[in-house]
This record gives structure tokens, sequence and C-alpha cells, in this order.
């Protein structure tokens, strides 16, 4: 098992520059995914990682040696691809056995290794198979079984699940995580399912436009972001963003309404934009005057999608008096969970 | 298609049938007139008027032409060329045609379509320097030197097609095998030739069918006796004999043919799923 250091990381493909000094700093044994909107350079990064592409600029070390010069297969990595990547002309067991196979390991070696991660996967009935002969979710498993044969320092993962429907996703997630529990083996697992990113991890790197937004807990990220992007892109709904100003220890919306602000705020005085979760909406009777526009309820929880003046706001309630739509609610944000963001740059203010 | 033609009613399916009929018979009479005139007795062969079937059917021509004593040397030549050139052709093709699908590099399209443009030159436009070029060398009645201008012909095709066989393999395939410890070596002959073997055979057997059927190279290049294949002793049977004996040339003919007919026969298979490519779909 090894740590997993990225300094400076830059990747231009011809003159195209994709990533533009990635720098984060993975511990020996964590669980950390990447997550970003699609094209933010996550596979790019990865497969950096994984000696696939060449490094445009900066270091990559993994168990404290530097890898950048190093060959995929000296690298003692193991990585599993969206689309499995399965030999289509080999068994299940020929699959996870092609790496010990192409080491001129011995066959009862090649057996008992191939043996222990069909096992640890459930895929012992299957190992006569050809991939064409399986399931996504079973195809998964193989490519996970090969990786887990080779016993490696570091696991990559590149969206395992974007090919799976919603029920199978959620146990491969299960599954997954359970896998590292058991193993301990740094991970690094890249998803645009911020949902996927927060249930797996134990540290978010959150990407964008190939630079890294933030890096931290799942909660940390979703209870200070540090800017706008990852405000917006970590949680579920997303978070509300309201233009304003900060003025005597209030934000005036542009229609003159007035919120409350944090105490920590209370003094600052300029254009900013004031954040709060859906479900960090509260009704009161003296709160935001909103019409309703949607209810959307799903039984635990009701989303509402409603508007203030031209300013779409949805709310979460968890209350079961559902709103109907064209009716007047008044909200009022939970002031210990409201987020503050500068007009300018977007960065986080509170 | 077959989809599209069995969806049909049956009266709108009749046009097709009746053109494939027509077409059948276009393509296969002449096959079908050889192959009936290869068992009939000389005198029948050229009878007036002539007969569909043979009234008394014979092997005599067969025996004829394997009696021949130069039959086995030509057939040998014949086999020894088209083999060796497409061996030639897959040798070069496969690395070449890996190359193109896989690295780019500058100048990449330019090179593969000056590749596509040489299989265009007619052959014959060549064969006067080329003989010119290979007396004043000497080379000329040269076995090797036939099997590598033969190979030249295909080589073209033979290098686009693996290209694309190639690109039909999802290039992650090959990102895993990396990462499980292959090189570049191991993975083409692990992954990729199993995975294009479709592709190989259907190169194979059209370059097969191109070097086997050729007539001016070999009998310009190597006009030697000992050098000529099947079908050069095949057009000089109509030069040097007194009188043709049309059942033996037949005989003769379907021989000469049969190779090739096997060669399909045995890669069918492949072949079509070869041309209709998506061979390696997980
Ligand atoms: N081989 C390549 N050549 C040129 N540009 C590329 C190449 N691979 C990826 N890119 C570009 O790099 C950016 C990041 O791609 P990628 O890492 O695949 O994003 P993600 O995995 O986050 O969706 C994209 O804009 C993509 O177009
Ligand atoms: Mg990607």
């Amino acid at each position: 098992m090894a740590n997993v250091e990225l300094k400076a990381v830059r990747k231009t493909y011809g003159t195209a520059p994709v990533i533009h000094g990635v720098t984060v700093d993975i511990r020996d044994g964590e669980f950390v995914t990447l997550v970003g909107p699609s094209g933010c350079g996550k596979s790019t990064l990865l497969r950096m990682i994984a000696g696939l592409e060449d490094i445009s600029g900066g270091e990559i070390q993994i168990g404290g040696r530097t890898v950048n010069s190093v060959p995929p297969k000296e690298r003692d990595i193991a990585m599993v691809f969206q689309n499995y990547a399965l030999y289509p002309h080999m068994t299940v067991a020929e699959n996870m056995g092609f790496s010990l196979k192409l080491k001129k390991a011995p066959r009862e070696q090649r057996e008992a290794g191939v043996g222990r991660a069909a096992e640890i996967l459930s895929l012992t009935k299957l190992l006569d198979r050809y991939p064409r002969e399986l399931s996504g979710g079973q195809r998964q498993r193989v490519a996970m079984g090969r990786a887990i044969v080779r016993n490696p320092q570091v696991f990559l993962f590149d969206e395992p699940l974007s090919n799976l429907d919603a029920k199978l996703r959620v146990q491969m997630r299960t599954e997954i995580k359970e896998l590292h529990q058991r193993l301990k083996t740094t991970t690094v697992y890249v998803t645009h399912d911020q949902v996927e990113a927060m249930t797996m991890a134990d540290k978010i790197v959150v990407m964008h436009d190939g630079i890294v937004e933030q890096v931290g807990a799942p909660l940390e990220l979703y209870n200070h972001p540090a800017n706008m992007f990852v405000a917006g892109f970590i949680g579920s709904p997303a978070m509300n963003f309201l233009k304003g100003r900060c003025e005597r220890g209030r934000f005036l919306l542009e229609d003159g309404s007035a919120l409350a602000l944090p105490a920590s705020l209370e003094h600052l005085s300029s254009d900013a934009v004031y954040g709060v979760r859906p479900e960090h909406l509260v009704r009161s009777d003296d709160g935001l005057p909103l019409t309703v526009a949607v209810v959307e309820p799903t039984g635990a929880e009701t989303q509402v999608i409603a508007r203030h003046g031209s300013q779409s706001i949805v709310c979460i309630f968890r209350d079961s008096v559902l709103p109907q739509p064209g009716e007047t609610i008044r909200v009022r944000p939970d002031v210990s969970r409201v987020h503050v963001f500068s007009e300018r740059d977007g960065r986080r203010l509170s | 298609m077959s989809a599209a033609m069995s969806s049909g009613r049956p009266s709108g399916r009749f046009p097709a049938i009746l053109l494939s009929f027509v077409f059948a018979v276009i393509v296969l009479g002449p096959v079908a007139w050889a192959l009936a005139t290869s068992f009939k007795t000389e005198v029948e062969a050229v009878a007036v008027p002539p007969t569909l079937w043979p009234s008394t059917a014979t092997l005599e021509n067969y025996l004829k032409v394997f009696r021949d004593q130069s039959f086995l040397r030509d057939f040998w030549n014949s086999v020894a060329y088209s083999v060796g050139a497409v061996a030639l052709a897959l040798l070069v093709g496969i690395p070449a045609g890996y190359a193109a699908a896989r690295f780019s590099f500058k100048g990449k399209r330019a090179l593969m379509l000056t590749i596509l443009a040489t299989s265009m030159v007619p052959g014959v436009a060549l064969l006067v320097p080329t003989f010119y070029l290979l007396d004043s060398i000497g080379l000329l009645n040269s076995g090797i030197v036939v099997t590598i201008i033969l190979s030249a012909r295909i080589i073209p095709q033979t290098v686009w097609f693996i290209a694309n066989f190639v690109e039909a393999v999802p290039v992650e395939i090959e990102d895993s095998a990396f990462m499980d410890g292959a090189n570049r070596f191991q993975i083409i002959w692990n992954l990729i030739l199993p995975l294009i073997r479709p592709g190989i055979a259907a190169v194979a057997t059209i370059g097969i069918v191109t070097t086997w059927n050729d007539y001016i190279t070999v009998a310009v290049f190597a006009p030697d006796v000992a050098k000529r294949t099947l079908q050069v002793a095949l057009v000089n049977q109509v030069f040097d004999a007194v009188g043709i004996s049309w059942s033996y040339m037949m005989a003769f003919v379907v021989i000469a043919s049969m190779p090739v007919i096997l060669m399909f026969g045995l890669v069918q298979k492949w072949f079509i799923s070869g041309l209709t490519a998506g061979a390696v779909k997980g």
C-alpha cells in the first residue's frame, strides 16, 4: 500500500492545456474521489497517475517514489475502466489471471490468486464464462477482480458504475466501499456523480476546468464549500444562489427584501451572492414570500420549486402539509447554514 | 438486409428474387459450363450443337492434368508465390496497420492516402519500367522477386484493412493490458491478433485470390517455364498447342480454381464477420 502525491501536475495536449497544476495529497489506505463535471480532466489526471498519459509538468509520487517516467506496469497500480475493458476472447479466469501470466507466475499461484479474487467478488461460478456471457454488473466485478488479483499498491477507478442501471449502481457502490474496507488499498475513484463521491469517499477532490476547486471530507465540502462552484456542485438538489448586497448586517435582494446574515459578516458592505441549500430553508410567517410553481413529493420529503420575482428557489420540506402550486409560502434561511460568496470571484466570504 | 427482404410481402420480394436469380445465372453460368465441359470427351466438348450435360462423363481430363509433368511444379509455384506474398503482406501490414490505428504522428493521413493511392496505379503501367529494371540487374525469373512484387500489390489494402480492424478494438483494452504489465508486443500478440482474426482471415483470403489469379506479373517477370504458375501454364496452352483441348483445359481451370474456393469455404465464417467488423464487441 502507498500514498499518492500530486505536485503541481499539469497536462497539455498539443498546445491545449487540460490540467493546470493540480496538487493533491492522498494518504495510504485512503478512498479519494475525484469529482467534477464531464470534461474537467478527471480521466486525464487518473491516467497520468496510472502512467497511461505523459505528465507535462509537475510531479507524481507513489509510495514516496517519483513515477513521472516509470511505465505503468512498474507503478504497481491497477485500474478499472468505465467500459470494463475486459479481454473479450478470454474467460473470466483468464481475464483475471492475465497479469499473473505475464509475470510468468506458476500455474498454481495463478489459480490461487484468481480463486481468491473470485471468492471476494462472488465470481467463482462464472470463472469459465466469457465476458459476452455476463451481465453488466458481473463484467464490472470481473474488471475489479482483475485489479484485485494484482494486489496493487493503488486502485484507480474511472467512472466504473456509469454503464450500470440505477439500482445496480447503488449496490455496486456499496460493494466497492466494502471491498475497500476489507483490503484497505489506497483508492482513487473518478466520478461525475456527486452523490457517488459523497457516499464513498474519505476525501473528495472537486475539479473544474483542469484545476482543483477544493479538497476535503464529504461533510466539510457540504458545510464549508470554498466557492460557488463547489457549493453548487456538492449537494442535491443544488444550493440556491441569490444575488444582492450585504449592508448593515443584512442581505438585500435586488427587490429590496432582506435576509439575515451570519454574525461574522455583520460589518461587510459589498455586492455578494447569498447561498442557501434547499434543505436549509424553513417555513416562517415573517420569511421571504415565494410563489409555489411545482411540488414534488418523494415521501420522506417534498421538493418545492418556487419563485421570488424572477428568481427560482428550490426548497425541501419534511412536513407532510403540501403547498399547492400558485400558493404563496414564506420561508426563512437557517442563518447558521447560510453561505455568502464574493460577487466578483465566487469565493466564500462567510 | 435479410431482415428487410424477409419482412416484405411475397409479391414485394419477387423483383429482388428475380434479380438475384438473373445475377446468379450470369455469375455461375460460365462456372457450370466449365465444370460440365471438364467431364466431357475431347470430341463432345467441341460438338455442334453443344451439349450441356456430358453424355459420357469421363475423368480422363483430370487424370491427364495430374499426369502432366509440369502440373505439380506449376501448382507448387502458384502456392509458393501467393502464400509467400500474403505472408509477407501480413508481416508488413499488421505492424503498419496497427501503427496507423494506434499512433498519431505527423503526416499520418498523407502517408495513409499515399499507400492507398499506390494501389490505384494500374499494374500494367508499371510493367515495362519494372521489367527493364529487373532485367538490367538480372532479377528476372526470380521466384522471390515475383513474390515480393505480388505482395506489394496487396500490401496497401492489407494495411488499410488491418488499421480499420485494430481501430474497432477499444483502446481501453490495451490500456488495461498495459496496466496488467504487458508490453506493446505482448498486447499485439495476445490481444490484437486474436481479436482481429476474422479481419486477418478476410484480408488473407482477398490476398490469396488476387495473387493466385494473377497472370501478368508472373508471365512478364518470370517467363521461364520452370517459374511459371498454373495461370501462366493455362494461357500458354492456348498458344502452345497445335489444337486446344477444351475439355482438358476446363479440367485444368477447375483444378486451378479449387484452392481458392476451398480457402473461401474454410474461412467463410470469419470472412463475413471480418468484413462486417464489429467482431470485437465485448
Ligand atoms: N487525447 C486527447 N487529445 C486532446 N484532448 C484531449 C485528449 N483527451 C482528453 N482531452 C481533453 O481533455 C479534457 C479533459 O478530458 P477528460 O480527462 O477525459 O475529462 P473527464 O474525464 O473529466 O470527463 C477534455 O476537454 C478533453 O476534450
Ligand atoms: Mg472521463
